[in-house]
C-alpha cells in the first residue's frame, strides 16, 4: 500500500517536473501568456499584443546598471521603437521592501522624471512574470516577435562597464545594443544574429 | 571546518595589518597602493619586496569586503559582473591573465551567483623585462573596477600605484605578505591530474561528465561553468561515485541553443578526508 503511494508520488513528481520543464523558455519557442497590473491599475495581457513586437525590460530604478542605462540610452531606444509600433513593457519584479520596489505612483513619477517611453510599467511584486521568463538581472531584456516567439533573451548591450554614450565598449569593441540589433534585423526579415547573451547587472530582487 | 576558520582568522588579521596599520597619510588619492571604496578595501600588492630583471613575479589586488558583501568570479553566474584590472606598466613589462581563486556559490532568492565573500586576492604573473637596470625602481599601476553586492549592488573603482625597487639577488617576500600569497596560491585550481581521464555526453537534462580518477577516492564534487548560458546555475550537479570513477550530472541552461563542443570550467573534487581540490577542465561533449 505504502509502496503504491510512494510510486504514485514519484510518478506525480515526475509529471510535475515535466510540466515545469515544459515551461522553460528558450529563444525560438513560443512565449507563455501572462497578465499583470500596470502602474495605472490596468490589466495587461501579453496575448493581447499578438501581431506586434514586444520588448520586456526588467527594471529596478535603484540598480546602478539601470541608472547608467537611463542616462539617455534606454529612453532613446524606447522612444525610437515605440514610435515604430513596438510594445515596450518595463517590468518591476522587486519584492515589497526590497531595492527597486516602488508604488505605482512612484513608478509613473520615475518614467516622467527620466523622460522614458515604455508602453507601460508592469508591477510584478510577486515575481510571477519574472519567474515565468526567468528574468535574472536588471536590466534583463526579452524580445518577442509578432507570432509570440521569443527572438532575443539577454543583456541590453555589450558594454556593462560603460556609462557614457560611447561607441566602443571597454574592450575596444564597437558598441552593440542587442535589443536594437534584434528588432532591426527581425523587422528587416533577417535572422537575429545574436539570440542570447548573458544578462549582466544587479540580481532581480525576488521574494523567493 | 576548523581549518577554514583558522584561515579566515589569519586572513582577517593580515587584512587588518595591511589595510589599517600601514596606512600612509599624506598620499594623494590615486597615487597610493590602497583605497577605501563603499563596502570594499583594495590594495595593490607584490609578492616580493623587489623585482629581478628577466623574471616572472606575482602581483595582485587584494580586496577586503564588509560582512555580507560579495564580489564575483570570472563567470559571475546568474547576475553580477566580474572585477577587472587594467594594468598600466612601464615599457617592456607585461601582466598575464588573472589567476582566479576558487569561488563559492552564492545563493540568493531564485538565483545562484559565483563569487567571493570576505577576501579576494586576484593575482597575475608579471613579466619583468631583461633590459631593466638594477638599482632603479618602477611604478606599477592598476585601474581596478568591480561590482560589489549584498542585496544592493554598487560598482566601484580605484586607481592604485605601487613603487617597487629592481635589484639583483633572491627576491625577498615580506613576512606579512608570506601568508597572504601562500593563501592566494593555495586557493588556485590546477590542471586535471595526469592519471585522470574525462569524457562527456549529452543527457535529457543536460550533460554527464565522467571521470576516471585512478587511486584517488573522490567523495563528492561540484562544478563552476566558465561559459555563461551553458548550465542552469541554480541546479546542483548530481554526483555519482563509482570504483575509481565518478560522474557529475549537469543541467543545461534554458538559454542554451545548441550543444557546445565541450564543457569548460572549474571542477571541485572533495576526497574522503574532506580535502578540496580545484581542477580546470575542458571536457569534449559527444
Amino acid at each position: 500500500m505504502n509502496r503504491t503511494i510512494g510510486r504514485m508520488a514519484v510518478l506525480l513528481g515526475g509529471w510535475l517536473l515535466m510540466v515545469v520543464q515544459a515551461q522553460a523558455l528558450t529563444v525560438g519557442a513560443k512565449t507563455p501568456d501572462f497578465s499583470s497590473q500596470d502602474s495605472n491599475g490596468k490589466t495587461v495581457k501579453l496575448s493581447a499584443y499578438k501581431g506586434k513586437y514586444v520588448v520586456l525590460e526588467w527594471h529596478n530604478q535603484d540598480c546602478p546598471f539601470v541608472v547608467s542605462q537611463y542616462k539617455g540610452k534606454m529612453e532613446k531606444l524606447q522612444q525610437v521603437w515605440t514610435k515604430k509600433g513596438v510594445v515596450w513593457f518595463s517590468v518591476i519584479s522587486s519584492a515589497p521592501s526590497m531595492e527597486g520596489s516602488v508604488t505605482p505612483e512612484k513608478a509613473n513619477e520615475d518614467v516622467k522624471r527620466h523622460g522614458a517611453f515604455p508602453t507601460a510599467t508592469l508591477m510584478d511584486p510577486s515575481g510571477k512574470v519574472g519567474h515565468l521568463f526567468g528574468a535574472k538581472t536588471t536590466p534583463h531584456m526579452f524580445v518577442i516577435d509578432p507570432k509570440g516567439i521569443l527572438i532575443y533573451d539577454g543583456a541590453i548591450d555589450n558594454a556593462p562597464r560603460e556609462d557614457a554614450m560611447s561607441d566602443k565598449n571597454e574592450d575596444g569593441q564597437p558598441y552593440v545594443n542587442y535589443v536594437d540589433q534584434a528588432l532591426t534585423q527581425a523587422q528587416a526579415g533577417q535572422d537575429v544574429t545574436v539570440k542570447t547573451t548573458a544578462p549582466y547587472g544587479c540580481h532581480v530582487k525576488y521574494k523567493d | 571546518m576548523s581549518r577554514d576558520l583558522r584561515i579566515r582568522f589569519v586572513l582577517t588579521l593580515i587584512a587588518v595589518l595591511l589595510l589599517f596599520t600601514c596606512s600612509k597619510p599624506g598620499f594623494a588619492k590615486g597615487s597610493s597602493d590602497r583605497d577605501k571604496a563603499p563596502h570594499v578595501w583594495v590594495r595593490l600588492v607584490s609578492e616580493q619586496t623587489f623585482l629581478n630583471p628577466d623574471q616572472t613575479a606575482i602581483i595582485g589586488v587584494f580586496f577586503m569586503m564588509e560582512k555580507g558583501w560579495h564580489l564575483y568570479w570570472k563567470n559571475p553566474g546568474d547576475s553580477g559582473l566580474a572585477p577587472s584590472i587594467k594594468w598600466i606598466l612601464p615599457p617592456g613589462f607585461r601582466a598575464e591573465d588573472l589567476m582566479w581563486p576558487l569561488p563559492e556559490k552564492i545563493h540568493i532568492p531564485s538565483l545562484t551567483d559565483y563569487g567571493y565573500r570576505d577576501h579576494l586576492l586576484l593575482m597575475a604573473p608579471l613579466r619583468v623585462p631583461a633590459s631593466l637596470k638594477t638599482g632603479s625602481a618602477v611604478t606599477l599601476k592598476a585601474e581596478v573596477n568591480w561590482l560589489v553586492c549584498n542585496e544592493q549592488c554598487i560598482p566601484g573603482k580605484a586607481v592604485l600605484t605601487l613603487r617597487i625597487p629592481v635589484e639583483k639577488g633572491v627576491p625577498k617576500v615580506p613576512f606579512k605578505d608570506t601568508s597572504l600569497f601562500a593563501w592566494g596560491h593555495s586557493n588556485l585550481a590546477d590542471p586535471l591530474p595526469k592519471d585522470w581521464t574525462s569524457k562527456g555526453n549529452t543527457t535529457r537534462q543536460g550533460f554527464d561528465l565522467n571521470f576516471m580518477t585512478g587511486p584517488q577516492k573522490i567523495a563528492n564534487a561540484d562544478f563552476f561553468p566558465l561559459d555563461p548560458n551553458v548550465l542552469d546555475n541554480e541546479a546542483d550537479p548530481v554526483f555519482k561515485g563509482g570504483i575509481a570513477s565518478f560522474s557529475l550530472g549537469l543541467k543545461k541552461s534554458d538559454q542554451l541553443l545548441r550543444t557546445p563542443a565541450s564543457v569548460r570550467g572549474l571542477l571541485i573534487a572533495i576526497d574522503s578526508n574532506s580535502r578540496k581540490y580545484g581542477y580546470w577542465i575542458d571536457v569534449p561533449i559527444k
